[in-house]
C-alpha cells in the first residue's frame, strides 16, 4: 500500500518534471517571446516563484536555529526535514532564476568572472552560493550523526551551523534578495522601507507553514506519528504569530496604497482591487482565514494546522505574485501605458516542472536519509 | 661632533622634506591629471524642443534603420496623451530616447557591467557581458531598455513568398539585397556594437556612438525635419545647448529621482506660455 502510494506520487512528479522540460525545450528554441513578459513587465511569474522559493528556503532555517539555539526538543524530529526542505526550495529557487535569465550559463559564472559590486544581484547572487554550501554541510553533519559515525566535533559543528543559518539567511541572502526590490526607486510600488521586513515576515511563514504542511501530510498519508503535544503548540503560536505580523504588514500596505495620492500608489490601487482581485484577496482572505483558525480551538490540532498552514503558502504565493506583476504593471510615468502580464502556458509548464523537480529533490533526499527516528 | 651631528640632523631633515614632497606630488599630479582628462571628456547630451517638435515619428524610424533595430523594440519612442472629448481636446507629444543619465541606475543595478558609461558619458551596453537578467529594465525610471526575446529579424528569415514563383520570400530579398539578414541592414552600426544584437540579450539607445566619434550628430538630430533635437557637449561652455538651458527653464523627466538625466526638455508641445528664465 506504502509502495503503490509512493509510486503514484513519483509519477505524478515525474508527468510534472517531463511537462516542465517540454516547456523549457520550448522557451530555450524560441525565446522568451513563449512568456508573458514585455517591455513594461521585464519580470514575471519565474521571479514570483524565485522569492516564494526562496522564502521558504530562508524560513525552513528558523527549526534548525530553536533547536540548537534554545534547545527545543520537541522540534528535534523536524531537524532533517528541515535542512531538506531548505535544500529542495532553494534547488527551486535557483532554477526559476535560471530559466528566467536569457543566458543561465552566463549567469552561473556571475559572482566568479563578471562582477559589478555596485549591483545588488552581484551580491544576492553570490549569497545563493553561499547559503547553498551552508546547508550542505548541514546535511553531510546530520548524514553521519545518523550513521552513527560522527563525533563531537561534527555534532558541535552542526550546532553553530544550525545556529548561524538562520541570521545568515535573513542577513546575507534575504536582505540582498529583498533590496533588489526595495531599492530600485523607479518602481514606487517597491520602492518602500517595510518591503524587507515584509519580506522577512513573509519567509518564515512560509518556512514554518511548510513544515507543517509535510508533518500533516507524513501523519495522514503515511501513518508516521512523530508530533507530539508540545510540537503541535509550538507550530500553532510560532504560525500564529508570523501570520499576524504577515497580516498587520499586508494591512498596512494597503492602506497606504488606499490613502496615496501619488500616480503609482493609485494605480497599484486600482491594479490589485480590479485586474489582480483574485490574488489581492488570495492573500489578505487566506491569511485572515488561517489567523480564525489558528486562534480558535482547532487550531491546537494537527487538522486545524494543516488547513492554516496551506492557507498560509497559497497566502503568500498569492503575495509575492502581486508584488512582483503589480509592481510593474504600474506605469513608470504619466502617459506611458500600463503593463499588461499574462502567464502563458509556456510558464505553467516549465513552474511544474520545477516544482516536481523540487519535490523529486526532496523525495529523494528523505527516502535515502530518512530513517524512523529522524523525520 | 657637534657640526657633525648637526650636518647629519640637516642632511636628514632635507630628506625627509624631498620624501615628503614627492609624496605630496603623487596625489596631487593623479589630481591634475584627472582634471586635465576631465577636462578633455565630453559629457553628450540633448535638448528636444517641444514646440518645434511635431509629432512626426521621423525619429523613431531613422533610428530603427540607422541601428538595425528588430521589430518590436524601439530606441526612439514616445509618450502621447490626449486629453479631454472632441473638440475641446489636448494632445501632449513627448518624444523619449534613453537619458544617457549621469547616475544612470541600469548602470549601478547591471550585475555584470554589460550597462557601463564611456569616456563621452554615454550609457553604453556591451552584449558580450549581457546575461538577459532585465534588471536594468526594472531598474530604469524611463522604460527605454528593452529585451529580445526572440530571433531578432524573425521574419526576414522566413521562405514564404505571397505569391509564389512571382514574389520574393523575405529571405529571399534579403539575399538579393546584401546577403544580410535584413536588407537595410547598416554595417556602421556594427563598427562600436553589435550590428543586430542576438537573442536574449537587452538593448537600448547609444546616442549613436558610431555616428558621435566621428564627430557627427546622432540620425534622429541629423533627420528631424523641425530640427527640435540639438545635441551637444554639456562639458563646453561655448556649446549652443547652453544657450537654449539658459533662455528657456529646462525639464527632465522624473528629476526627482535623482538620476541626472542628460534629455533636457524646453518649451511645450502645445503653443501655450512657457516659462522663461
Amino acid at each position: 500500500m506504502k509502495n503503490t502510494k509512493n509510486i503514484v506520487w513519483m509519477s505524478i512528479l515525474i508527468i510534472g518534471l517531463i511537462v516542465g522540460l517540454i516547456g523549457m525545450i520550448n522557451q530555450i528554441s524560441t525565446g522568451h517571446v513563449v512568456t508573458g513578459i514585455s517591455q513594461q513587465v521585464p519580470w514575471g511569474v519565474y521571479i514570483a516563484a524565485f522569492t516564494f522559493f526562496m522564502g521558504i528556503s530562508i524560513g525552513v532555517t528558523f527549526i534548525g536555529f530553536l533547536i540548537h539555539s534554545f534547545n527545543v526538543e520537541s522540534l528535534k524530529p523536524f531537524e532533517f526535514k528541515a535542512v531538506i526542505v531548505s535544500l529542495s526550495a532553494l534547488v527551486g529557487a535557483l532554477l526559476f532564476l535560471l530559466m528566467d535569465v536569457g543566458n543561465p550559463i552566463k549567469m552561473l559564472g556571475v559572482p566568479l568572472l563578471l562582477r559589478n559590486t555596485t549591483s545588488v544581484f552581484f551580491y544576492s547572487s553570490l549569497s545563493y552560493y553561499a547559503f547553498g554550501i551552508l546547508l550542505l554541510m548541514q546535511l553531510m553533519a546530520l548524514i553521519k550523526i545518523q550513521k552513527g559515525t560522527a563525533n563531537e566535533k561534527i555534532i558541535k559543528r552542526l550546532k553553530w551551523l544550525s545556529i548561524i543559518s538562520l541570521p545568515f539567511a535573513l542577513g546575507i541572502v534575504l536582505v540582498p534578495d529583498g533590496a533588489l526590490f526595495s531599492f530600485v526607486k523607479a518602481r514606487e510600488f517597491w520602492n518602500r522601507p517595510l518591503l524587507l521586513p515584509h519580506f522577512a515576515n513573509a519567509a518564515l511563514a512560509s518556512g514554518v507553514a511548510v513544515i507543517v504542511a509535510i508533518t500533516a501530510i507524513n501523519h495522514y498519508i503515511k501513518n508516521e506519528r512523530i508530533v507530539k503535544e508540545s510540537t503541535l503548540k509550538f507550530f500553532r503560536f510560532a504560525l500564529l504569530f508570523l501570520v499576524a505580523g504577515v497580516l498587520f504588514l499586508d494591512v498596512f500596505d494597503i492602506l497606504v496604497l488606499k490613502y496615496s495620492e501619488k500616480l503609482a500608489g493609485i494605480e497599484a490601487w486600482n491594479l490589485l482591487t480590479g485586474k489582480h482581485l483574485f490574488f489581492f484577496v488570495l492573500n489578505l482572505g487566506g491569511l485572515f482565514i488561517a489567523l480564525l483558525v489558528l486562534i480558535n480551538k482547532i487550531g491546537a490540532k494537527l487538522s486545524g494546522l494543516f488547513i492554516s498552514s496551506i492557507l498560509v503558502i497559497f497566502a503568500i504565493s498569492a503575495y509575492r505574485y502581486n508584488l512582483i506583476i503589480v509592481g510593474q504593471e504600474v506605469p513608470l510615468m504619466n502617459g506611458l501605458s500600463a503593463g499588461e502580464y499574462s502567464v502563458t502556458i509556456t510558464e505553467v509548464a516549465v513552474a511544474s516542472g520545477i516544482t516536481s523537480c523540487c519535490l523529486i529533490v526532496y523525495q529523494l533526499l528523505s527516502m535515502k536519509f530518512n530513517k524512523k527516528s529522524i523525520v | 661632533m657637534e657640526t657633525k651631528n648637526k650636518h647629519g640632523r640637516r642632511d636628514f631633515l632635507k630628506k625627509t622634506g624631498a620624501g615628503a614632497l614627492a609624496l605630496a606630488a603623487v596625489p596631487v599630479t593623479g589630481l591634475l591629471a584627472e582634471n586635465l582628462s576631465s577636462k578633455k571628456k565630453r559629457k553628450l547630451a540633448m535638448v528636444i524642443d517641444l514646440q518645434k517638435c511635431t509629432g512626426c515619428g521621423a525619429c523613431t524610424i531613422v533610428c530603427k534603420n540607422e541601428n538595425n533595430v528588430s521589430d518590436g523594440i524601439y530606441w526612439a519612442n514616445k509618450i502621447s496623451k490626449t486629453v479631454g472629448k472632441f473638440p475641446n481636446v489636448r494632445y501632449d507629444y513627448i518624444p523619449t530616447l534613453c537619458n544617457h543619465c549621469e547616475k544612470a541606475p541600469c548602470v549601478k543595478s547591471c550585475p555584470t557591467k554589460a550597462m557601463h558609461k564611456d569616456e563621452d558619458s554615454i550609457t553604453m551596453h556591451d552584449h558580450t557581458k549581457c546575461v538577459g537578467c532585465r534588471y536594468c529594465m526594472v531598474s530604469c525610471p524611463y522604460g527605454v531598455i528593452s529585451f529580445n526575446d526572440k530571433e531578432p529579424h524573425g521574419r526576414w528569415k522566413k521562405d514564404d513568398s505571397l505569391m509564389k514563383g512571382i514574389t520574393s520570400s523575405p529571405k529571399e530579398l534579403s539575399e538579393k539585397v546584401n546577403g544580410n539578414v535584413i536588407p537595410y541592414y547598416n554595417p556602421e552600426r556594427a563598427e562600436t556594437y553589435a550590428g543586430i544584437r542576438p537573442k536574449n540579450v537587452v538593448e537600448k539607445c547609444t546616442l549613436c556612438d558610431h555616428r558621435v566619434k566621428q564627430d557627427k550628430n546622432p540620425m534622429c538630430v541629423d533627420r528631424c525635419p523641425a530640427k527640435a533635437r540639438i545635441y551637444g557637449d554639456l562639458n563646453d561652455p561655448n556649446d549652443k545647448i547652453h544657450k537654449l538651458l539658459a533662455k528657456y527653464v529646462p525639464t527632465r523627466l522624473r528629476e526627482e529621482l535623482g538620476t541626472k538625466p542628460k534629455v533636457f526638455y524646453i518649451r511645450n508641445y502645445n503653443p501655450t506660455s512657457y516659462p522663461r528664465t
